[in-house]
């Protein structure tokens, strides 16, 4: 494919994507700038690496994939665990501020920025993209029932009175 | 908090302009370059050398030693540590037979060896899916670097040759890790073909703190296009017994109390245990003064056991193992790590290596009670 035929793919791809995978990038990462770094690699895999896609639900699901073991493999850096660590308070303040949340929303986004990663992306699969708990199974190569306990332990954790 | 709140909150998590921005660039420059892949590189070379042909280049027995000796420094004396038992765990299932053939358990580590025979080698061509509990690349479409078939893609290569891909990853973890939240750390696999549909894979699990045991023995068929897909996965028990006998250990301590001008680093502890078959290094550094592991974590320096002229020692895992906690008004830090054999009496030093790219050292060390 050449390049200019690439970019313009990039360009469909990205406005179809970003914003989901923007969040899920930003659940495991917690920083922009890794983030960014992060999708970079992702929608270059996207154009150059991606197997030949079934459907458009099998590409979204492979994208979802590949930032979830990309997000996983930075977080395993000692140091990017470290600069987590360090700055989470101030990230976190300063993504409320770009994103204009309310009070109450602040502090919605400090309990769920909170639970554990297995956790905090099962429920934005399960609650805002609305895959079921056999769906995310498929795509975080996990078991069901995993699913529902992850599920049900970060409601526990937020006390939502969430109905499925 | 309710759903609608929790989804209020996602519909405001929207990425800036100026990120975005950001991205389209990093994409841009990639145009016009190779997207560069160890593990797509690695499925290469092994369809170059099988495609090429050449006997030489496919193994007819795989034994564990031999390959682990072709890596590492490893005493030849060594060799009757290999664990050889027909109580190792064997897969059958419609495409394949995988048979555990040799392990051996060295303290913290464990080595396996197991020996896959296709079912079916004129329909199926085996290949590996490295780093298997990662994978998310098509390999089918990476291109082969062979004489005469240069652009042709590996899918159409085994259109030509009329098989199907049999793509396999296979791994061994502690079984006391749950399988669940597995995440691939503390291990190490590899795999050398042998003809008609024969495959050896050496796998290497290590645990930080303890002496292995009973281990997992994981086998996984993956679809080579849909890798949300597998196609079989099996699952084996598989107990050892630690086989290294002669363990010696060592204190060392460094001369100089303070490191370096820029980090006061004091060393307080270095262990070496040493097996048969490597060294288990641990360190024990303190840094007064800092107060918060968060502050330390941002500033840190790891350390390296290197040999007398400052070159550091070969891991044996490239992962290390490091933990830091707050004591009082100082911050201590354990780091462990598993270098291959070397011969001590030649004399050792320590290196740290700062996160800004900067090394210390190297400083000797000397041996203490």
């Amino acid at each position: 494919m050449k390049t200019d035929a690439r970019m313009e793919e990039f360009e469909t791809i990205y406005e179809k994507y970003s914003p989901l995978l923007y969040r899920i990038a930003f659940t495991y990462l917690k920083n922009q700038d890794d983030v960014v770094d992060l999708l970079q690699d992702v929608f270059i895999k996207r154009l150059y690496k991606a197997p030949k896609f079934e459907s458009e639900e099998h590409e979204k699901r492979w994208m979802i994939r590949v930032t979830v073991n990309l997000a996983k493999d930075q977080l395993k850096s000692f140091w990017k665990k470290s600069v987590i660590i360090d700055e989470r308070e101030t990230l976190q303040q300063r993504e409320c501020q770009n994103w204009g949340l309310n009070d109450t929303e602040r502090e919605i986004f400090t309990l769920v920025m909170a639970l554990p990663e297995k956790q905090k992306i099962v429920t934005y699969l399960h609650y805002f993209e609305g895959y079921t708990c056999k769906e995310i199974a498929e795509i975080m190569h996990c078991k069901e029932s995993t699913v529902k306990m992850r599920l049900k332990k970060a409601r526990e954790i937020l006390k939502m009175e969430i109905q499925e | 908090m309710k759903e609608r709140d929790y989804k209020k909150l996602y519909e405001k998590m929207t990425i800036s302009k100026d990120m975005q921005e950001r991205i389209r660039q990093g994409v841009q420059r990639q145009k016009g370059h190779s997207y560069k892949w160890v593990r797509v590189a690695a499925a290469v070379v092994v369809l170059c050398l099988i495609v090429g042909g050449s006997v030489s280049a496919t193994i007819r027995s795989g034994n564990l030693f031999s390959f682990l000796s072709a890596d590492y420094n490893i005493s030849k004396q060594a060799n009757h540590l290999v664990e050889q038992s027909k109580k190792f765990p064997v897969v059958d299932n419609e495409y394949l037979t995988c048979t555990m053939k040799e392990a051996l358990c060295d303290e913290n580590t464990v080595y396996c060896m197991a020996e896959v025979q296709v079912k079916n080698p004129d329909k199926y061509f085996l290949l590996d899916a490295k780093y298997g509990l990662n994978d998310y690349v098509d390999v089918l479409e990476d291109k082969l670097k062979i004489d005469g078939m240069k652009g042709k893609t590996i899918a159409q290569y085994l259109k030509e040759i009329k098989k199907k891909p049999l793509r396999i990853s296979a791994y061994v973890k502690s079984a006391e890790l749950e399988d669940e939240y597995y995440d691939g750390m503390f291990m190490k696999t590899d795999i050398r073909y042998g003809k008609g549909g024969k495959a050896f894979l050496y796998m290497c699990a290590e645990d930080e703190n303890e002496t292995l045991h009973n281990i997992d023995f994981h086998l996984i068929g993956w679809n080579p296009r849909y890798d949300l897909l597998k196609i079989f996965e099996n699952k084996e028990e598989l107990v050892i017994q630690n086989q290294s006998e002669e363990v010696k250990e060592y204190n060392y301590k460094i001369k100089e109390e303070y490191i370096g001008p820029e980090k006061s680093i004091k060393v307080t502890g270095i262990h070496i245990m040493e097996t048969e078959l490597g060294l288990y290094a641990t360190v024990e550094t303190e840094e007064p003064g800092k107060e918060s592991t968060d502050s330390y974590l941002n500033d840190h320096c790891s350390v390296n056991l290197a040999d007398s002229t400052g070159k550091t020692l070969k891991t044996v895992m490239e992962s290390w193992w490091s933990q830091t906690e707050e004591v009082g008004r100082k911050c201590k830090t354990t780091t462990r790590m598993h270098y291959e054999k070397t011969d001590l009496s030649q004399g050792l030093t320590l290196v740290l290596e700062g996160n800004q790219g900067k090394s210390y050292g190297p400083y000797s060390l000397v041996e203490s009670k």
